[in-house]
């Protein structure tokens, strides 16, 4: 029962990192393009709403809020065509590093 | 051979008939075998580059795997212990191994790219100016721009990285690897393709469809108006107005300028749909390298539709890679340590599209006004990405509607008017003879011209000119369409008199005005030069 706790915990704590994450995302993005409804959006880059500019603008920042090295291989439109797919970008990231 | 002659009308028909006659599995054998003999028949000795720019590639192509499958060993001896190696260094050497083979190919090939372009030009000049003839102290090479040169290197280089950054395979078969270089409708002027996307279409084979056949005849035939009928006239008065510029002055110079703007796209375009339509008959799907760039709104988006394959390689190849790389990343870090955010945001991006639009501008050619018309596109770009923003704002202040058509077409025009000034910056020998052109047409007075006749003494008599503005004019109308319909399918819609109808008009419209008179070279397309 306590091993079943201590699960539920970090899945907690998982969840509630994960949540930060996102939220903090939105806010660079919200800042970096606010003309843009990020939470509906799901095809950033493959409908050219996000330019080459806005790409390199966004990858600085996501660099420096969570201590990440996003590399040229990184920029592929599946990591960035959504909010979802950069957590999940920054959260490999963060693990391979 | 030029992609309008009649040559390359026969050639296409015979690699046709035996493309669809031979068996699946041999359909790229064959493509092969004529893409070569198309590139010696054109280039003769020249061919000899493209012979080491595909050697290269594929031996430096197997290099770089080799080094990742030697990377991805070490990791696995060094997690079952067998291997005492730090994780973080063995990937730093696989990283070292990488780009030392990406740098021994950007030498060998831009390398030959850089010296056959450039050298003849640099140093006839350093001669003439130093030491009194073009044939001085340092020999000229007098070689000779093998066919099609920026083009298959860029997609050589393309392809490489790609194989770098793992998202593409290196190609085991050097045929095929040679087939991806050499393709011919391609290698005369693009589009520079991208090995995940042409490999799949050259290698699998494909079964013989009329559809493909009537669809890419449709694409060659409206290549062809655009090349002959618009481009090739156009030219006329391009090259009368600015060869002999003292002759000429202020709105004379519009009207050729303007021209001239029809003249590029009319002749880049439309040999692009040749490319492609040529391609289509063999069942292969080329990627568009136009989406009717006059109808931009603002200079970035003006190049996102202009040879767009080039833009994207620039992007990719060296936008991203310079203003993501390490030095960029720090600068960026102090800059927003020291409390400068918007510097820190923009900088790098800035300073990486002005390098672009520089190397851009060298493409082009050697010469002062060359790297002037990268600067000019550069800034343009940099100011349009850092004030857009703030101009809609304005706008909406103003109470100026920006979502209403006379509003678009101001954008349009607007952005029209700069792309032809910046084509004047290079259209001459040198600057300084552009700078005079530049200065006659902001200080034009002459508006006579457009009342006097003055128009048909530009080169083209007055029949010629209606030719070509009405041609003009067509191309408009049907870019339109194409703006919100995909015209093939429409056309697909109709009875088969109205289709034939069309289709002997057209040939009909590229016989009768097409230009094949004096001075027409059948081999001349603009970009071949590049």
């Amino acid at each position: 029962m306590a091993v079943w706790q201590s699960f539920g915990k970090i899945n907690y704590f998982i969840k509630k990192g994960k949540r930060k994450m996102r939220e903090e995302i939105m806010e660079i993005l919200t800042e970096l393009r606010p003309d843009v409804e990020f939470e509906k959006e799901k095809k950033l880059i493959d409908d050219g709403i996000l330019d080459s500019f806005d790409i390199v603008s966004l990858v600085g920042e996501l660099n420096d809020a969570f201590d990440v090295s996003i590399n040229v291989q990184d920029l592929l439109p599946e990591n960035f065509n959504c909010v979802d797919a950069m957590v999940e970008l920054i959260e490999n990231l963060q693990e391979e590093e | 051979m030029s992609l309008t002659s009649l040559n390359f009308f026969v050639f296409l028909f015979a690699s046709l008939v035996v493309y669809f006659l031979l068996s699946e599995k041999y359909q790229w054998r064959w493509l092969l075998a004529v893409s070569c003999f198309f590139y010696v028949y054109c280039s003769k000795t020249l061919s000899v580059f493209i012979a080491v720019t595909c050697i290269s590639t594929y031996v430096i192509s197997l290099l770089i795997e080799r080094s990742e499958f030697r990377y991805k060993d070490e990791m696995k001896r060094i997690k079952s212990g067998e291997l005492k190696l730090d994780k973080k260094l063995a990937k730093k050497q696989n990283i070292r191994r990488k780009r030392l083979c990406i740098w021994a190919a950007a030498l060998i090939n831009v390398g030959m790219l850089v010296v056959l372009k450039f050298w003849d030009l640099i140093f006839t000049d350093i001669n003439t100016k130093f030491f009194g003839a073009a044939e001085g102290f340092v020999p000229l090479l007098h070689i000779g721009l093998p066919l099609g040169i920026s083009f298959y290197t860029f997609q050589a280089v393309g392809y490489l990285v790609d194989i770098y950054r793992k998202r593409v395979a290196a190609e085991h078969n050097f045929f095929k690897a040679a087939l991806f270089i050499t393709f011919f409708p391609q290698i005369v002027q693009g589009p520079i393709s991208r090995f995940d996307q042409l490999s799949v279409e050259l290698y699998s084979g494909h079964k013989f469809q009329s559809r493909n056949l009537t669809d890419g005849f449709y694409l060659m035939l409206w290549g062809m108006f655009k090349k002959m009928v618009i481009a090739d006239r156009a030219g006329i008065m391009v090259d009368y107005v600015f060869y002999d510029y003292q002759n000429f002055s202020g709105w004379q110079f519009w009207v050729a300028a303007f021209a001239y703007a029809f003249q590029m796209y009319g002749d880049f375009s439309g040999g692009i749909d040749i490319v492609r339509g040529a391609a289509k008959m063999f069942g292969i799907e080329m990627v568009d390298n136009f989406e009717r760039p006059y109808f931009s709104k603002d200079i970035p988006e003006f190049w996102r539709r202009w040879h767009t394959t080039l833009g994207t390689w620039f992007r990719d190849y060296l936008f991203y890679p310079m203003s993501l790389s390490s030095t960029a990343q720090k600068i960026s870090k102090s800059l927003r340590k020291k409390g400068h955010l918007h510097l820190a945001k923009m900088l790098p991006a800035h300073v990486s599209c002005i390098v672009l639009w520089l190397a851009n501008g060298a493409w082009h050619g050697a010469g002062t006004q060359y790297i002037v018309f990268g600067l000019y596109h550069g800034i343009l770009t940099v100011l349009s990405e850092e004030y857009h923003a703030k101009l809609v704002k304005l706008g909406d202040k103003l109470h100026i509607n920006q979502s209403c058509a006379s509003w678009s077409f101001f954008q349009m025009a607007r952005t029209f008017f700069l792309v032809a000034v910046g084509r004047v910056i290079y259209i001459t020998p040198n600057f300084g003879a552009s700078l005079t052109i530049l200065k006659s047409m902001f200080t034009a007075k002459n508006v006579g011209i457009f009342f006097n006749e003055g128009l048909y003494k530009l080169g083209l008599d007055r029949p010629d000119l209606y030719v070509l503005v009405f041609a003009c004019m067509v191309l408009l109308v049907v870019e339109i369409f194409q703006e919100r319909m995909r015209i093939r399918e429409w056309l697909y819609g109709q009875n088969l008199y109205f289709r034939w109808g069309l289709a002997f008009g057209l040939i009909f419209t590229v016989l009768v005005f097409g230009v094949y008179g004096h001075g027409y070279d059948a081999a001349g397309f603009i970009y071949m030069q590049y």
